[in-house]
């Protein structure tokens, strides 16, 4: 048996490991403790879980967040790829195309949602002013106050949003895919869309598998673009975790009960991220 | 209503403006919402705060009134995104008839369209009850261990006399006796002082910002197309558990 000892390197990381411990594991330990006891510091036991778990806008808050970051992912991961595949070709004018695509994801993210907010605003808003000018809806929509729109559309905002950044990784991981593939394949006769389904995919798999894992995260702890475009609603149509966390902690100041759901929100975004690494991380390192 | 709600100057104008939505709920549309609930006799609460009105035929029927402005087609189609601020821009722009306002909302308008031809009338009631308006704005607070409570208290009472009342503020002081004062002689704002004396404070509850998130949502449900009636029986169970706790 090997004596652990405390070397060099352990000193190198202690500072950063003690500014962890502080930031991460102390605010950890403190809302697991908040979430069993009451405002007075009381032990409760599983109180704040059964009363919040019980309460029956929590199924649709959960249902809610899964539709939402699971949409956002796919829309992303479909229009950045595609993006990223089309800026790797040769045109005329690809620097220029490339740049002003990033813009959706250099622009700050409350101004976005603020603008997106304004373009599908019934009465005013350009999106129904274009449809219904080209004959294309009969009458206004109530894009962000249709139960059946609301997610949808700030799914969309949020693929517009994040699709850079994916298209931004595909081609960087395209950049590094040797020519020798495409010639291969193309004395074989492949075509493009060969290429894209036979190189292009799986030569980009290990970008496409972090990336995802990235999207995934960003998309459970993002709050802006609800926040700030429907807050929720209409009627609790578009709450999502995170918001709902918000609400109890800042709103009802019902700070125990904000632990206790914030509790159940890291164990099941741990446990969503654990099965992933598990299933896709896995079968890249085989 | 319905001969306010008419095309105007190439676009459409509605009669009323009914706060459905936006940021900042559900303030707004309980301080719309609930004086015609309490005129009515209902209520999200009763008096003692013991038990819920929010279904009551009485609250139910002012509820269906106002959510009724909308699906009459008499409020703009994008009354769920419509807080304070924004009723009081589409007022202001013409293409809201009527809105329920401030006094502060008043004055903001008249600086936002100087040419508007705008006037102030209470709010009416059902016949044979009483009108009703609610109190809203802040508190000064001072902490039971604050350091320099005493000092602190002084000055406060020096700032609610009722010449700084009136003095401290732009449009309309918190102390009755202050409206003596020359500046607060504003006929305009006549009629939200006549509502001064049916206006009642929200319950003092730690749990009230719960429950009228609880009524808001219902609401909105409503105006979704749910009966009102089903709307608030789910606002009231959501609100029974919160009382006392």
């Amino acid at each position: 048996m090997r004596a652990w000892k405390f070397g060099p390197g352990h000193w190198f990381i202690l500072p950063t490991m003690v500014l962890l411990c502080m930031l991460v594991l102390y605010p950890v330990a403190s809302t697991i403790f908040l979430s069993f006891t009451d405002a007075s510091g009381k032990w409760v036991g599983g109180q704040n879980y059964t009363e919040t778990l019980s309460e029956p806008s929590t199924k649709r808050v959960i249902l809610n967040t899964l539709y939402y970051v699971g949409g956002s992912v796919v829309l992303q991961l479909g229009i950045g790829v595609l993006a990223g595949i089309l800026m790797n070709q040769k045109f005329r004018g690809r620097s220029v195309v490339r740049s002003l695509m990033l813009i959706p994801w250099i622009i700050p993210g409350i101004v976005a949602a603020m603008t997106w907010a304004w373009m599908f605003h019934t009465d005013y808003g350009i999106i129904n002013y274009a449809l219904t000018s080209a004959g294309i809806i009969p009458g206004p929509i109530g894009w962000l106050t249709n139960p059946n729109t609301v997610m949808p559309a700030l799914i969309a905002v949020n693929a517009w949003k994040m699709f850079p950044f994916v298209a931004l990784m595909v081609l960087a991981g395209l950049q590094s895919v040797p020519d020798e593939l495409y010639e291969a394949a193309r004395i074989d006769g492949a075509n493009f869309l060969h290429e894209v389904w036979h190189i292009m995919l799986p030569q980009l798999r290990p970008v496409l598998v972090a990336v995802t894992l990235l999207l995934v995260i960003w998309g459970l702890d993002g709050i802006t673009i609800i926040y700030s475009m429907t807050g929720g609603g209409p009627a609790g149509r578009s709450m999502i975790f995170p918001i709902q966390i918000y609400a109890e902690a800042f709103e009802f100041f019902q700070f125990n009960r904000a632990a206790a759901l914030s509790v159940v929100y890291f164990l099941m975004i741990v446990l969503l991220i654990a099965v992933y690494i598990r299933v896709f991380a896995k079968a890249e390192v085989e | 209503m319905q001969t306010l709600t008419r095309d105007s100057n190439g676009g459409k104008m509605f009669g009323f403006g009914v706060a459905g939505g936006g940021q900042d709920q559900p303030g707004n549309t309980l301080f719309r919402t609930l004086p015609l609930m309490w005129m009515n006799g209902g209520g999200i609460l009763s008096e003692d705060n013991q038990s819920v009105l929010v279904n009551s035929p009485e609250s139910v029927a002012a509820i269906e009134m106002y959510t009724g402005f909308f699906k009459d087609g008499y409020a703009p189609p994008s009354t769920l995104e419509n807080d304070g601020l924004a009723l009081r821009r589409l007022f202001a722009a013409e293409n809201i008839a009527i809105i329920q306002g401030s006094q502060a909302e008043y004055l903001l308008i008249k600086g936002d369209n100087p040419d508007l031809d705008i006037g102030v009338a209470t709010l009416p009631h059902p016949e044979g009850k009483q009108p009703a308006s609610i109190l809203g704005g802040w508190n000064w607070i001072v902490p039971a261990q604050a350091p320099n409570k005493a000092e602190t208290l002084k000055f406060l009472a020096f700032l609610s006399s009722p010449e700084n009342i009136g003095f401290y503020t732009n449009t309309f002081p918190a102390v009755q006796s202050a409206f003596e004062q020359e500046r607060h002689q504003n006929p305009e704002l006549r009629g939200f002082r006549d509502m001064l004396q049916y206006a009642r404070p929200q319950p003092p509850l730690a749990n009230w910002s719960q429950m009228t998130q609880a009524y808001f949502e219902s609401f909105q449900e409503a105006l979704l197309g749910q009966p009102v009636q089903e709307a608030m029986d789910a606002a009231a169970s959501r609100i029974q558990p919160l009382i006392g706790k």
